[in-house]
Parts: structure tokens; sequence; C-alpha cells
């Protein structure tokens, strides 16, 4: 389903159902029809390319934002779980303050301070996941850097920076990447509220948010506008999900017992 | 052959704090040990259960910092913020199933330690894997394998091929071999005695096993909560121990202790609850670790034990 | 009387990228309910395989290559998953060879404890079962890690017994123990199978300290159970070569200053069945046929050993393993 929805957005832009941006493809506001089959917006643009856009922004838009979390709650977490003592009670009190902000507070306050578009959608996407994941690797590093093979390691006079790369980065890979793809659903979600406030990514381009929100506009004249990016949203976040699912049975501690 | 002093301890003391800061528990788990090991010799560290011999060797090895006193290696104390250089220590640590990083094959693990001397593109390295595998008794082929794939005796066998793999000048072995069976704990006893021979560490044999502490040590400690109270050479140790613990310890019937370990008597000797020996002075008295014989105790009634 | 679990001809591989390794092949015992059976053998002969069996607890990488084992009657593994788990709950109790791998790090050790009674032990309980274990009553706060490394299996040891088990398997309880507290324990394993009239299964390389407990031996080499009988027999006399090889090696005998020797060799490392005996390339008795035969396990004495020679008419070289110590 997943890779149904990223080859759509992915491949959207060569496949031939027309030009998201082109106005007039049609009348405007037009119902389904066999050439324009989630038929036209307020603009006359015709909604199915425009759908396909969407995905595609709001993939990259979130994809982008959790990839930066990825990288630095995997650094922090680390960090935090080597150090010990007071690094890691400082990082770990700053998760939680960060924690505390409702992402759409957020959203509203850096917009205000940056101007709406793709930069403010990533920077809150961001910082609303970051406390979270950082709070997940950093249990998960400080398990694993109570190992006695650390301390082994620590002996054999192993630099931080192997330790840190070397056995700790490894052994929380696999539950930092499924974090991430619940960090992506949580983006997802947040880049449409955003769009859907107009706060996020930025006409002409469509992204599933703004979609929504212009579908929601019109929705007693064109019902038809609202379902398609509701249903797409709805499954590509239940499709982000099952994927963490399986990742997390598939990486699973590989000493784990058959308990069944 | 002239043996300098490796490891230095001085008034040695651990205190451990469990629980909030509201309900705080503190446990003296290491408490005024002195200690010189030579290169060249082996320590071994007896006691029951809990009495506090990992914690000592970790604090060997700079891992924990004493609440008092200080460890000096090879003249420099620890914790002073100077880094040893790679490879001159070694530690085999008390749980084999959490000795060895999951995600690194046997092979990459026991070569851990070249790797972080720097020795990475040395062609002699998959050599001296091998080399060292087989001398632990396990077959060259177990480089491949990942650490759940072997057994618990395996696995403790390949923590000590690591830590013998960069000849170090200290190390550290913490139940080492009590996974092993009898026939490979002295083929592993007896290459820690050539290598020893050959390349003169220190080490520090932490033990629950007599025998097997005897047979790889010079001098033989024994502990009872945090403190040592016997020293002496494994020799004399073995043929007459000269505290009742030391004796108890042996599974002699005459020395058979009473209660659990944890059960210390608030004053004077340590033991004087549980030791069948206990007169009314070592309720009252603390026993220093005084010279008996050749060797040191800290008992009241040491002579007579010595002579029984 | 129905024997608690029997193991026929029981073969398991273990398969990794690299190839198979056979753990088991073709082990055989029986153990009748109330009894004590004690299983040494040296490091990888495929004990805790073994143990782990009965509660079908192997890792996923493992296959049942033939034979079959059977607990009250009923193989392991034809029972359903939902079957298993019951067997589990109401008649077996596992103490693992990694006491700290069994603790759960997040939580306290008496918490640990009440679930492993089921969730509502009786007021009394758990302080009960933490002085059986010889810890004192504070352990009952402490978190896995702030215990040492005998305390922590001593706990394990508590949750393995808190159900009463009708069969409790014990993977190397004592290895992190002193001698006091491995006697203490080792009593307490015994007077709890006397009093509830439990069987226990003790895996351990030390055959002294099975033979203390255990009212029956099985020695294990290269996946096999190569001599099964009374304790008293086969410690005092024992047929198959690899016994008389274990039972020859003793510390405690050693003077200051005397070398030890190990069994010369190293152990097998099989990837299949093995063709003749997997001990022949060790054993001092070791003739063409033990190369290349099979050796059934058969009576001999009033006892089972998988030997062509364990009736003495090898040729007697290597007097000095002849007996113990
Ligand atoms: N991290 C810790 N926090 C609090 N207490 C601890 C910690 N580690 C050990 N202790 C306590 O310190 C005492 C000594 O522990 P230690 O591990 O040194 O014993 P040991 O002699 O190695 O015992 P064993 O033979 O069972 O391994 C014990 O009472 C233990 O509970
Ligand atoms: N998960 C696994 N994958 C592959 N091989 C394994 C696995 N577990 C065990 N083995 C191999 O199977 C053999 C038997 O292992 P087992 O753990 O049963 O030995 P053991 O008798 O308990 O030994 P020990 O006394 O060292 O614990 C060993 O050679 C071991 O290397
Ligand atoms: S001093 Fe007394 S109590 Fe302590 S060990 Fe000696 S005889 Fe026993
Ligand atoms: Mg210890
Ligand atoms: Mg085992």
């Amino acid at each position: 389903m997943l890779v149904l929805l990223v080859l759509a957005g992915a491949f959207g832009p060569f496949l031939p159902i027309g030009d998201p941006l082109a106005i007039g493809a049609g009348p405007r506001l037009s119902p389904p029809s066999l050439a324009l089959p989630l038929g036209t917006d307020e603009l006359g643009r015709s909604h199915l390319p425009r759908l396909v856009g969407g995905i595609l922004e709001t993939f990259l838009l979130s994809g982008a934002a959790v990839l930066l979390t990825g990288v630095i709650g995997i650094s922090i977490g680390i960090l935090a779980a080597y150090l010990r003592g007071v690094t890691d009670g400082l990082i770990a009190r700053f998760a939680d303050v960060l924690f505390a902000f409702p992402p759409i507070i957020l959203g509203l306050l850096v917009v205000s301070l940056a101007g709406p578009g793709t930069l403010a959608v990533i920077t809150v996407i961001t910082v609303a996941t970051l406390p979270l994941f950082i709070r997940a690797v950093r249990s998960v590093a400080l398990g694993i850097a109570s190992r006695e093979f650390v301390t082994v390691a620590e002996v054999a006079g192993a630099s931080p920076v192997r330790i840190m790369a070397v056995h700790l980065l490894p052994n929380i890979a696999g539950a930092a990447i499924v974090q991430l793809t619940y960090a992506l659903s949580i983006g997802m979600l947040i880049e449409s509220g955003l769009s859907f406030l107009g706060l996020g990514s930025q006409p002409p381009n469509p992204s599933l948010g703004s979609l929504l929100q212009l579908g929601a506009t019109y929705m007693s004249i064109a019902p038809w506008l609202v379902f398609p990016a509701g249903i797409v949203l709805a499954l590509a976040i239940l499709s982000v999900n099952l994927v963490g699912d399986g990742l997390r049975d598939a990486l699973d501690p590989i000493e784990g017992r058959r308990l069944t | 052959m002239a043996s300098e002093t490796v490891v230095t301890l001085r008034g040695i003391s651990l205190t451990y704090a469990t629980g909030p800061f509201w309900d705080r528990h503190t446990n003296r788990a290491v408490d005024g040990v002195d200690l010189d090991i030579a290169s060249g010799e082996t320590v071994g560290l007896v006691g029951e259960s809990g009495s506090g011999k990992t914690t000592l060797g970790r604090l060997c090895l700079g891992l924990l910092t004493p609440t008092t006193g200080e460890v000096t290696f090879e003249g420099l104390v620890l914790g002073t913020g100077s880094r040893l250089p790679p490879g001159v220590r070694a530690v085999v640590l008390q749980h084999p199933e959490w000795a060895l990083n999951p995600r690194l094959k046997i092979g990459h693990s026991v070569a851990e330690p070249l790797v972080i001397q720097g020795r990475k593109s040395d062609p002699q390295r998959h050599a001296r894997v091998a080399r060292m595998l087989e001398l632990v008794g396990l077959d060259p082929g177990f480089a491949r394998r990942f650490p759940h794939e072997v057994s618990g005796g395996q696995r403790q066998r390949i923590a000590i091929a690591r830590a013998l793999i960069t000849r170090p000048r200290f190390i550290v072995f913490d139940e080492a071999v009590n996974a092993l069976d009898i026939s490979m704990r002295t083929q592993v006893l007896n290459l820690i005695i050539d290598l020893q021979a050959e390349h003169r560490f220190a080490a520090l044999f932490i033990s629950h096993d007599l025998a097997a502490t005897r047979y790889v040590s010079h001098r033989i400690a024994v502990m009872y909560a945090g403190r040592f109270v016997e020293v002496d050479s494994a020799r004399r140790f073995h043929d007459r121990p000269c505290h009742p613990y030391s004796r108890a310890l042996g599974d002699e019937e005459d020395f058979r202790l009473d209660g659990v370990p944890g059960d210390l008597s608030p004053e004077g000797c340590a033991l004087a609850r549980r030791c069948p020996l206990s007169i009314d002075r070592c309720h009252a008295e603390e026993p220093e670790l005084r010279l008996v014989g050749n060797g040191y105790a800290a008992c009241h009634r040491a002579e007579e034990v010595a002579r029984s | 009387m129905n024997a608690i679990v029997r193991a026929r001809d029981l073969a398991v591989d273990y398969t990794m990228p690299g190839g198979v390794v056979r753990a088991l092949d073709g082990a055989s015992f029986e153990l009748l309910p109330g009894r004590s059976l004690g299983l040494v053998g040296e490091s990888g002969s495929g004990k805790s395989t073994l143990g782990l069996a009965i509660g079908r607890l192997l890792p996923a990488n493992v296959r049942h290559a033939a034979g079959d084992l059977e607990v009250d009657g009923r193989s392991v593994f034809a029972l359903d998953d939902e079957g298993i788990r019951a067997l589990r709950r109401t008649s077996l109790g596992f103490v693992f060879q990694s006491p700290m791998a069994a603790l759960d790090p997040t939580m306290r050790i008496g918490r640990q404890i009440t679930l492993a009674c089921g969730g509502q032990p009786d007021v009394g309980r758990v302080p009960e079962l933490l002085q059986q274990v010889g810890l004192p009553k504070g352990a009952a706060r402490a978190w896995p890690h702030e215990l040492s490394g005998g305390m922590a299996q001593r706990a394990v040891i508590a949750m393995a017994i808190a159900r009463r088990p009708r069969l409790l398997v014990a993977d190397e309880p004592t290895a992190a123990l002193d001698t006091s507290l491995r006697a203490q324990i080792l009593d307490l394993l015994v007077a709890l199978k006397n009093e509830t009239g439990s069987a226990l299964v003790l895996l351990s390389h030390e055959l002294p300290v099975v033979a203390r407990v255990c009212e029956i031996i099985g020695v294990m080499y290269g996946g096999r159970v190569v001599e099964l009988g009374d304790s008293a027999g086969v410690f005092s006399r024992p047929l198959h070569p690899y016994s008389r090889a274990l039972l020859a090696t003793a510390h405690d005998g050693a003077r200051p200053g005397e070398r030890l020797a190990p069994i010369p060799g190293m152990p097998p490392v099989l990837s299949g069945p093995a063709s003749g005996c997997s001990f022949a390339p060790r054993c001092a008795f070791a003739d063409e046929r033990c190369r290349s035969e099979r050796p059934p396990l058969r009576p001999i004495g009033g006892r089972l050993a998988a030997c062509h020679h364990a009736d003495g008419t090898a040729p007697e070289r290597g007097s000095g393993m002849s007996s113990g110590m």
C-alpha cells in the first residue's frame, strides 16, 4: 500500500494524467468524469494530478524533516547514554520541555518568525518529533551502554567515538528505524495540519493538507474534492504505521527466544 | 627477574548509594583495601557472593571511582584524566551473555583490541585471531558466528581470547572460567599460566572456585564484606589458611558459617555473628589485618586456626 | 509410572547463514516424576539446547531434525502454541544459564518474583522465597543491576521455584556461586523436589556437584547422552571413556606447583549426524570401528552407555584414566 502511494507520488509527474498546475484543464469545480477522474478544483485544475502531487509534497516534506530528526536524535540520544550523568539529565529535561509544546502552537510560533513555507514545515515537524524520538533512543542506548562489552572496549582503550559508532549505534539502529517510521506518520499529520491552516506549503503547490482545506471549503458544492485527499492521508498514515510494526518484528533482538 | 609493581591500591573504599534522595541506602562494598600486584604475578580474589570482588576488580581498572583512596597503574594515578595507551589493560567480566557485542561476528570481537591499537591492517590479524581461538579450545570457524550462535561456555572462552590477544600488562578475570567444564577450565588456566610466564602480565583472578584460584594464583586475598580478611601466598593458603572464613570457603566442616552473607555484625569483627569460633572479644573489637605466620589475617584467633 | 520427560533420539540443528550446527545428535533419556537427573558434559555438548527443548524455548534458527521429546507423555513439538504455554505455566520451571538476561532491568526484584508467583502471591510468599535462596529481605527493593552476580542467580532461582513446578529445569544454577551458597541452593532444589514431588533436571559441567544431588546422571558428549545411570555408579565406576576422562581431571587434588592436563584434543563441531563415535578422535580406546560405526546407547551392567568398548573389551591403554581421580 505504502509502496503504491510512494510510487504514485514519485512518478506522478510523469504519469499521463495532466499537469497539476495547469489552470483550465476543465470547467471549474466539475464533478469526476472519464477525462478528469477526480473532477476539477475552484480554478479548473485537474484534481487527480494535484492529489498525486500532494502526496509527493507531503511525503517529501515530512520525510526530510524526519530524516533530520533521525540524525539529530540518534546523535543526542547516544551521546546522552554514553556520557551519562549531568549531560544525560540535561538532555532528558530538554526533551521534556520540547515535548510539552503542542505542535500547532509551535507551528504558529515558527511561522511568525520565519514566515510560512517549506522551511517552517520542516522545522516544526523536526522540533515536534524530536523529543519523543530522543527519549526512545536514549532509553535503548542506556540499556546497551550498561552491557559489559562496552566496558570491555573501554578498558581496551577504545575512543568514545569508536564506542558510540561500533558498539552503541548498530545496537540501537533497529529500534531507531522503527521509531522513525512512527515519527514519519506524525510528521505527515503535522504537515497536513499546517497546510490546512495555510501555514505550510504555499499555493499553487498542492499538498494533502491544502487539498483537504480546499475540499472543506467547497464541501457543500463539490464534495468530491475532500474525500480523495482525506482517504489518501489516512491510508498513508496507516501504512507507515504498519511498516513500522513490520520492521519492529523483523528487527527484533536476535537473541529473542521463541516464546510461542 | 625484577618484578615491578603494576597496580597499586591504597586505602580504597567504595560506597554505593541506592534509592531516591529521601530514602537513601548506602552500601559499603569495598572498605579500606590495600593491594599491590606485580608484573608476572596473579593475585587470586576469593570470597562469598556479594563480598565486593567484582567491585574491587572494577576499581582496579578505574571503571569505578573510589570514595576514598587512590588506584595507581604503573605510576599513573587513575581517574585524573590521564589516558593509558590502548591495549595495556584487559578484562573478562562476569556475565558472558553480555560480554560480546551482538552485532559483531566473533572474529571481529576478538580482533577489536588489536584494531583499537591501530593494527587494523596487520596482515597477521586473522591468523592471530584464529590462533587465539584455538588456544581456548574453539574451532577457528567460530570467528564467522554471531554471539547468539554459541553456547555459554564458548562465549566465555571467546571473551578470554579477546582479553589475551593484545598481550596486555594487566588483566582482570572476573569469574572468567565458571561456565567451563573441568577439562576446558584446566586448558584455559594453563593457557593463562603459560602466557603469563611469557609476557609477564599482572593479573587479578576473581573467583569463588578455590581450587581454580589456587591453581593459577601466586597470592590469594580473601574478601568478606568489602575487606581483606586474609592475604597469603597460594602455597601456604593451600596448606593451612589461618582465617576461619577461609576455612569455611574451603568447605571445612568445623568452620561452617551460620546465617546469610548479608548478616553483618554492627560492631567488632564483621563475621562475629556467623563465625563458629567467635568469642566476646570478636563482638567488641575489630580485628586488624596483621602478620600471622608469613601471611596476613584479620582474626583474633588466627593463630589457633592456623594450628588446627 | 509414566515418565515426566522422555527424549528419544532427539536431533536438533541450528541453522546459520554460514551453515548448520548439529547441537543434539540423537540424545535419549527419560525421567520419572519426582526423580532428579543431572546432565553433565563439556562446554558446547548440547546441555542448554536439551534443557530449552523441554519447554520448546529454543531460538528461532533451530530445526527439529529427528527424534522426539515428550513431556508428560505429549510431544512438545506437536503441541500448539496455547498447549505449550499451558504446559510451561502449569508444569515447568526454568532457571536459565544467563541470570542477568532472565531479569527485567526495569523492574525491582520483588516485583519480578511477585509476577513469577502468578501475580497475587500470599503475603509473605516473596520474603519466604528470598529467604529460601539466601537473599536478604532488602533484595526485594533492589534493581537487577544492583545485585552481584551470585545474588542475581539466586533471584532467578526464586522466580523459577515460585510456582512449585512439577518439573524444574535448572541450567548451571550454581555456576556463579561459592561453595557454601552452592550447597545451600542445591539442598534447596532437592528439598523442593522431596517436598512437592517435583522432578528436577540439573544441567551442569561439574560432575561432583551433580553426583551429590541427583539420583541419576547422564553424561553428554557431542550432542548425545553417552552414559546414563544411577549417580553413585557413574561417579565411582564410569563406563564411557569420556566419563572417565572427565573424572580424571579434577582440580581439588592438585598440589601447588603441579600442572594438570586437560583431556587432549578439541570438542567436536558437528554439522550433521556423526558417522562414528564423536569422542573417537580424543579417545584412548578408539579403533577403526569407533570411527566408522555409531555406538548405540545400550545397557551395560545396569546402566546405559554408548561406547563400543564400554564393557571392557578395549585394549587397556591410557591406564591413568581407568578410574575416578
Ligand atoms: N551498581 C550497584 N549499585 C548498588 N549496589 C551495588 C551495585 N553493584 C554492586 N552492589 C552491591 O555491592 C555489593 C558487592 O557486590 P559485588 O558485585 O562486588 O560482589 P561480588 O563479590 O562480585 O559477588 P558475586 O560473587 O556474587 O559476583 C553487593 O552487596 C551488591 O549488592
Ligand atoms: N543459536 C545458535 N545458533 C547456532 N549454534 C548454536 C546456537 N546455540 C548453540 N549453538 C551451538 O550448539 C552447540 C550446543 O550448544 P549448547 O548451548 O546446548 O551447549 P551447552 O552444553 O549448554 O554448553 P555450555 O556448557 O558452554 O553452556 C554448541 O556448539 C553451540 O555453539
Ligand atoms: S575474629 Fe572472631 S569472629 Fe572474626 S573470624 Fe576470627 S574468630 Fe571469627
Ligand atoms: Mg561478582
Ligand atoms: Mg549451556
